[in-house]
Order: structure tokens, then sequence, then C-alpha cells
């Protein structure tokens, strides 16, 4: 492919979305090389979610354009964009089993059924979950839906992955061990991943560059020394609150 | 629950499944024994099984379940695929305003009734004649499809669905927001899937998989269905409720024990069918959330 070597595989330009009277947020500018994480992080209610869904091409921008390995996907649909979207919860289809739940975007896509098998019990075993591939959803717990939905999510190969808080209803061991797993995979595979959440613990551990809505505004940061360096970022003030000893009241 | 509610409780309930399952009983002996002639039993003296003889050796019966199933097929399968075409295309406004008190309308329909409408409408030279010849589509009013007794049983099957569909309509919107399948379709195109794949892969496996023991349940009311095939439908072939009852009730009197056989037939293969759904359904519970 010939593709200028800086050419970031995301560019966000000038994005902006009203909703009515109010302003989600406006002029939201970035970029993302292949194969990194952008962890963007914002309280509740800031316009995430709204952001995540237009770089998936499920909501349209009022304004604004995306490019996706130099190409104008502003208009294109999820599928034409080869992004894939993983919403906070697991959302498993019912009438499916684990493995086939995970071949569902393999099969849009036409995969042979060898491909298919190979692929998806691939993704089982790096999940530790290969005797689980005939289980109904329903029989697995919180933290198994989450990683079946991550593994179908990653199984494409999408060119872009949107994770919504995706961890954000599981308890603490579970979110630790998803984290964990999701690096592992998404550098194993090279996926190029936009990663949002309002916690600040777990945007430094998933994110390679960082980013911030507040006030219908977005700054982004190129490393953690960037973002840690920004007072606005909560880092400092988280660790000014750890270095104080005076917690005795728990 | 306090003591004496679930005292009542366990009292009550026997009894009733009691009754229920005790009266189903007591009225198949009872078709059972007139069907061999013992209309006056206990104190009947023969035994005559010529009735039972005549059901498996003439064909009426038969080709009269044969008819109401495929009648029965037809309407089901069309009624589903116009309940989720409608579906889809109205989505959540089946659920509000005047579209949505519209749709029960049929619902409170009697079958007489709607027998009447069909008869008023779709008859030779009812209004849907008079206005194809109005319009020129036909050259008289007698060249319209002839949709009551009709051998084809188009104007039950009409009718049927006019009075189905709603019911469905309203038995799909209720089970989507029970599956939350507005966000599996969503996750569906998170994933890629176009409209059409979502409903497909997605919408249609799911409605139509929880929607079963309900069109099963219809499918069977339908098959016994009454009053429409005998006000609208052809003499011969007749579905299988008119056609038992022209035995039973009928002026020839050596036909009534037929009748009970054809009643008693009729009447075990329904259980056999309830009995095989509720087997089913007991399975799939176990494995489904």
């Amino acid at each position: 492919m010939n593709r200028p070597a800086q050419a970031p595989w995301l560019r966000v330009s000038g994005i902006a979305k009203r909703h009515g009277q109010h302003t989600v947020f406006s002029d939201v500018t970035l970029t993302l090389d292949r194969g990194r994480t952008l962890a963007v992080i914002g309280a509740s209610g800031c316009g995430k979610t709204t952001l995540l869904r237009i770089l998936a091409g499920l909501t349209a921008a009022d304004s604004g354009s995306v490019h996706i390995n130099e190409t104008d996907v502003t208009a294109s649909t999820t599928q034409a964009r080869g992004a894939v979207y993983l919403y906070q919860e697991p959302l498993l289809f019912p009438h499916l089993d684990v493995f086939e739940n995970i071949a569902f975007g393999l099969r849009l896509r036409g995969a042979s059924l060898s491909d298919l098998k190979a692929t998806v019990g691939a993704m089982l075993s790096a999940l530790g979950m290969h005797d689980f591939a005939r289980r109904d959803p329903a029989s697995l717990s919180g933290g198994q839906r989450q990683r079946v939905a991550f593994a179908r999510a990653l199984v494409v190969q999408p060119a872009l992955l949107l994770l919504d808080e995706p961890f954000s209803n599981l308890d603490p061991q579970a979110r630790a061990d998803m984290q964990r797993l999701c690096k592992t995979l998404c550098a194993a595979s090279n996926s190029t991943v936009v990663f949002v959440t309002h916690d600040l613990k777990e945007a430094l551990v998933m994110g390679d560059s960082y980013g911030r809505l507040a006030d219908g505004r977005y700054q982004g940061y190129a490393d953690r020394a960037a973002f840690c360096a920004d007072p606005a970022s909560g880092v400092a003030a988280e660790r000014a609150f750890w270095r104080d000893d005076d917690h005795t009241c728990w | 629950m306090n003591t004496s509610s679930a005292t009542d409780g366990r009292l009550w309930l026997p009894l009733f499944a009691l009754l229920c399952a005790g009266s189903v009983a007591l009225a198949l002996l009872l078709t059972l024994a007139h069907s061999v002639g013992m209309l006056d039993w206990p104190s009947a003296a023969g035994l005559d099984v010529a009735a039972w003889r005549a059901l498996f050796t003439q064909r009426g019966f038969w080709q009269s379940l044969i008819y109401s199933v495929a009648l029965t097929v037809i309407t089901l399968c069309l009624a589903v695929a116009l309940a989720v075409t409608l579906f889809a295309l109205l989505g959540e406004r089946v659920r509000h305003g005047w579209l949505a008190r519209l749709l029960l309308l049929p619902l409170a329909v009697p079958p007489v009734v709607a027998a009447l409408m069909a008869f008023t409408l779709l008859a030779d030279s009812g209004f849907v004649s008079r206005l194809t010849h109005a319009l020129g589509w036909t050259a008289t009013p007698a060249d319209f499809p002839s949709f009551i007794f009709d051998p084809g049983g188009r104007g039950i099957v009409i009718t049927h669905l006019v009075m189905v569909t709603p019911l469905l309509l309203l038995l799909f919107d209720n089970l989507a927001t029970h599956l939350r399948l507005a966000a599996l379709m969503q996750q569906g195109a998170a994933l890629g899937a176009n409209r059409a794949q979502a409903w497909r892969r997605i919408a249609l496996p799911l409605l139509l998989r929880h929607a079963r023991p309900v069109l099963a349940v219809y499918g069977l009311a339908l098959l016994g269905a009454y009053e429409l095939p005998l006000l609208i439908g052809a003499a011969q072939p007749g579905m299988v409720a008119v056609t038992i009852q022209r035995a039973v009730a009928g002026y020839d009197l050596a036909q009534r024990p037929l009748g009970y056989a054809m009643a008693s037939t009729y009447f075990l293969l329904m259980l056999a069918s309830w009995a095989f759904l509720q087997l089913r359904t007991t399975r799939r519970d176990g494995r489904m959330p």
C-alpha cells in the first residue's frame, strides 16, 4: 500500500454534534496511528459514546470528517468502514451459542467454513474458553460474557475497534483480567482501538495516547507523560490523594 | 403469603386441575361411548364398531382434516409474514397512538361478524366485486374471483388473516421489548450487519423461536375454527369442525356414531399435539434463558 509513512490510520477533523439546542461537542480533531490505542476519558454525559458512535458510523455528525486509512468514510456505513463497536454490556445474541456469537461477524463477511472454524477456535483458545464453544450465553458468568463479546468484536480484525466502557459492569478482578486480555489480543492483532472510559486508572492502563472530553471540547495528548502533566487530566490530583497518609478514616 | 392463603392454594389448585382434566376426560369418554353406539350408556347393551370401521375406510374425515391443516398452515405462514413485515415497517408506532388502538379492533370482532363482513365485502356480488366493476377492472361483477364458498378456502384464509395478524403484531412487539431486540440489532449493526442481515440473522430467528408456542396454540385454534368455515366456506371440502358437526347434528341419525368417532379422533389428535407442545416447551425452557 502506498501510504505516506507518517499518515495516521484514523484522522478525525472538526467533528461537531448537537442535540437540539445542546452542543454535545464541537471541533473534535484527533489522529491515531495503526496498532495504537487511544483512551478517551470524560465524565458521564460528556459525549464519549456519541463520539464513538460517530466514528462507527452509527450516528451522523453535524459537521466534520472521518478518514480511515486515508479514505473519507464520513458518509459510510459501519460495515464499509470496517469498524466494530463494543457496547458497555455484552449483548450476546441469545439464540446463538458461544461459537456462533463469535462467528457472527465472520459469517457476515462471507468467511469460508474452514476459516471460520480455525479463526473462532483460535480465539476461543486465546480466551481460555475452548470448552465453552457450544454453551448458551445465558449459562455464562458476566466476565465470560464480556470475553465472548470482546472476542466477537476482535475476531473480524476490524480496521477500527471502538470500545465503549466495555468492562464497567465487571467486578474488579474480572475487570483487571479483561484489561490484560484486551491489551494482549489487540497488540497481537495490531488493532487500532479507541477506548472510552470514565475511569482514570483504566484509561492509563489501556491507552497509548489519550484524549479528554469536557465541556464540549476535546483535548488530545500524544503520550502518557503529556496526559499526566496536564492538571486537568486529574492524574496529579489522584497521585496527591494517594500520597497523603491521612486516610485513617477508612 | 400467609398460612391460610397457602392452604387455600393447596386445596383449590388440585381441585381446579381435577375439574379441568376431569371434564376433558369425561367428555372424551362419552364421545368414545357414543361413537360405539352406546348412546344411552351405561344402560346400553351392544357395542358397535361400524362407525370406527367407516371412519378408517371412508376418506371424508381425513380429507377434511388435511384441508383444515392446509388452510391453517397457509393462514399462519401468511399472517407471520405480514405481521413481521408490518412490525419491521412500523416499529415502535405499533405501541403508541391511534394505530395501537386500531390494531386492537379486529381482535374485538367475533368470528360470526367477521364472516358476515367477509360475505358483504368478498362475495361475487359484494362491495369489492362491484368496486372493481365500477373501476372497469372486470367486465361484470361476477368476473370477480369467488372468495366466498370457495373450495380453495381463500375467503376463510383472508378473513382469518385480518383477525390473526394484529394479534401477531402485538405479540412480536411484546417479544421485541422483552428480548431487547432493538439493542441486539444495533449490536448486529455495530458488528457490520446491514438492516436486512440484522433482520435475517437476529430479529427473525429470535421472534419466531419465542413466538412458536403461541403460534402453535393459535394454529390449533384455527384448525378447529367453526363459524367462519360454516358461514363462508365451501360445502365440500369442509373444515374439520364443520364436517364433524354436520355428521353429529345432521338429519341422518345413522351418521351420528361416525360423527362421534370423528370427534374422538380429532380430540385425541389435539391432545397429542398439546402434549407434544408441552414436551417441546419444557425441553426448550431447560435450554433457553
